[in-house]
């Protein structure tokens, strides 16, 4: 009896993440298939597999024919990169800060830094513009990283202090008697412990950043600064938009963003069947 | 190179509470001390006030002729083992064992023979490429011991290194420790709450009991003369019977103490004190006999070999005099 109540909650519980997964997965399907449609093919049945008659690649020519665009796949791979590995690096250190030092402030510290996740960065564009004019910053790709570290750190520390928290204080203190130092214990010992709760956190972090068009359209639309996601724009045009230049740039821009998706899951398995501290 | 270890009036607050009140030890050189007592004692405080790992709040600590109140850890010529082996979960054994050994600016070759040397007495030596994910406790515990001798340590701290390990192993890991402390000559602090690794390692017991030392010298000498009521309780298996009233103030003391070995069973109706027998456990080699005594109240006994009887029977106790320990109202033992 119990295992007929089990049996259908699973499966209950997988029609359900079945459906989201095809909520998910529709549209990036529909960006991908239509990408490889004539123009005609994609106005006339937009839900069709492309075939013989609508199979074309125009639009990926196009977007190869437009020499900026691999300078706005740099801009997109240097913001992103960046931000994530400057997250990656100071939220670790301030996630082991949090945990494994005891100084006066440290719950409010610890609070102040996670208290991000709670604030939506955007809320703050106008004051983060005003300060980018005032430092001269904009069009530049370091004002992009520069907010990208703002909006990745809290949720960064918040997810490595929780999994630093289980790392047994007697490893530190084992490696303090081997006569390590501070900072060799951190990169030697607990960084590579992190390692699975590192690589959730990259693809977290850098996804959004990634596919963001706001702060770049705010902070550094200029031509030489420009990342894919506003890259695209210009093919968006108020009277014509050229559809399958749109869809081929993007169904390219999900390409490295797939790679590294993959990449760091499948450290991630990796690092989780090891048995990371047990 | 002096290994030996004296703390002077060492005390340690925590969040406003007393851990440590006034330690006074002296622990010469190449000697296996040991410190008991039961957990929340403090003991463990102490030792990683030794180590370093814990500051004390006053008191002077001192290693060979070194005052190290200040001194890093790895500076102090010492070596834990922790009772969770923490062991580096990302290395292999060989990588943790020479983890250390790269911080003393110790030659490469010179690593290398010091590792198979430390592990060919361990014999882990067929271990060195493993992750210590694929170790037994038992061997973990050795990788954990083996990374200790290669820093060629004064001092040997273990804390409770073998409450991992199952009973049989631990037998046969508390005779190894002594035949290392015996090879090895270094002294040896060592941290447990079970009696049994206290008396049979220990040269210098120090029995401890929230946050002070109550007592200190060689293991036979504290369990034949405790120094007061909590000794006397802590030390022995069945625990020492205490008895107050008559009895006691018939031998001018608010309360006595006699171990369990030493009351017997007397058939002389003459003699001794008359309860009936409640329980009675069979080790095997030897009995305890749970008694209700009319005058003394409940009486453990330990009878050698195995001891026929029935639960519920009459039966008469008594004790030596001279195997009696007297201890005054404040618990202090009186000569």
């Amino acid at each position: 009896m119990a295992l007929m109540r089990n049996g259908w909650r699973s499966i209950a519980v997988h029609a359900a993440l079945l459906s989201y997964l095809c909520v998910a997965l529709l549209p990036v399907l529909l960006v991908v298939m239509n990408a490889f449609k004539s123009r005609k093919g994609i106005f006339r049945d937009p839900l069709a597999l492309p075939n013989a008659e609508t199979f074309s690649a125009e639009g990926f020519s196009r977007v190869f024919e437009n020499a900026e665009f691999a300078y706005y796949f740099l801009n997109s791979f240097i913001v992103t990169t960046v931000s994530m590995l400057i997250v990656l690096l100071f939220g670790a250190m301030a996630a082991w800060a949090l945990n494994a030092y005891r100084f006066p402030g440290r719950t409010l510290l610890g609070l102040f830094l996670v208290l991000g996740i709670m604030v939506p960065i955007r809320l703050g564009t106008v004051a983060i513009l005003d300060l980018m004019t005032d430092l001269g910053l904009t069009n530049s790709l370091f004002a992009l990283i520069l907010v990208y570290c703002a909006q990745g750190l809290p949720f960064a520390i918040f997810i490595l202090s929780e999994f630093m928290a289980q790392i047994p204080g007697d490893l530190p203190d084992a490696a303090r008697c081997d006569g390590a130092p501070e900072h060799r214990i951190f990169f030697h010992i607990v960084l590579p412990l992190i390692r699975p709760a590192a690589a959730t956190v990259a693809i977290f972090v850098m996804v959004p950043i990634w596919n963001d068009l706001w702060f770049p359209l705010i902070l550094a639309p200029g031509e030489g600064t420009r990342t894919v996601t506003l890259g695209v724009q210009q093919f968006i045009g108020q009277y014509v938009t050229d559809w399958n230049a749109v869809l081929a740039s993007l169904t390219l821009a999900i390409l490295p963003m797939l790679a590294l998706y993959m990449l760091l899951s499948r450290q991630f398995v990796r690092a989780l069947t090891q048995g990371a501290l047990k | 190179m002096n290994g030996s270890v004296t703390t002077q009036g060492l005390c340690k607050q925590f969040g406003g509470s007393d851990v440590l009140r006034d330690i006074s030890l002296e622990i010469p050189d190449g000697t296996f001390a040991v410190i008991v007592g039961p957990s929340g004692c403090g003991k463990t405080t102490l030792l990683r006030i030794i180590a370093g790992l814990e500051e004390a709040s006053s008191g002077d600590l001192n290693i060979g002729c070194e005052r190290v109140n200040s001194v890093e850890p790895a500076k102090r010529g010492i070596a834990m083992v922790f009772q969770s082996y923490a062991l580096y979960p990302h290395m292999t054994v060989f990588q943790n064992m020479a983890f250390g050994l790269k911080f003393l600016k110790v030659p490469k070759d010179e690593v290398e023979d010091r590792v198979r040397r430390a592990a060919e007495m361990l014999v882990i030596d067929e271990l060195l490429s493993r992750k210590p994910a694929s170790l037994s406790g038992g061997q973990r515990q050795r990788v954990a011991i083996g990374r200790a001798i290669v820093r060629e340590p004064r001092v040997f701290l273990f804390d409770e290194p073998l409450s991992n390990l199952d009973a049989a192993l631990r037998v046969s890991t508390r005779v190894e420790l002594a035949s290392l402390h015996r090879r090895l000559k270094a002294t040896m602090i060592y941290v447990t709450h079970d009696q049994a690794e206290a008396m049979t390692l220990a040269e210098t017991l120090i029995v401890m009991n929230e946050g002070q030392v109550e007592q200190v010298g060689p293991p036979v000498e504290i369990y034949r003369r405790p120094a007061n009521r909590f000794v006397a309780g802590f030390l022995g298996n069945p625990g020492m019977n205490f008895i107050r009233g008559k009895v006691a103030e018939k031998n001018s003391a608010f309360e006595i103490g006699v171990r369990p070995e030493h009351v017997v069973i007397t058939s002389e109706s003459s003699h001794g004190y008359p309860g009936h027998i409640t329980h009675a456990e069979h080790m095997g080699s030897e009995t305890h006999l749970f008694v209700d005594v009319d005058e003394l109240g409940p009486v453990t006994l330990r009878l050698p070999g195995i001891y026929e009887c029935v639960v519920g029977a009459a039966c008469r106790v008594d004790f030596p005099t001279d195997s009696i320990h007297r201890f005054d109202a404040e618990g202090r033992a009186m000569s």
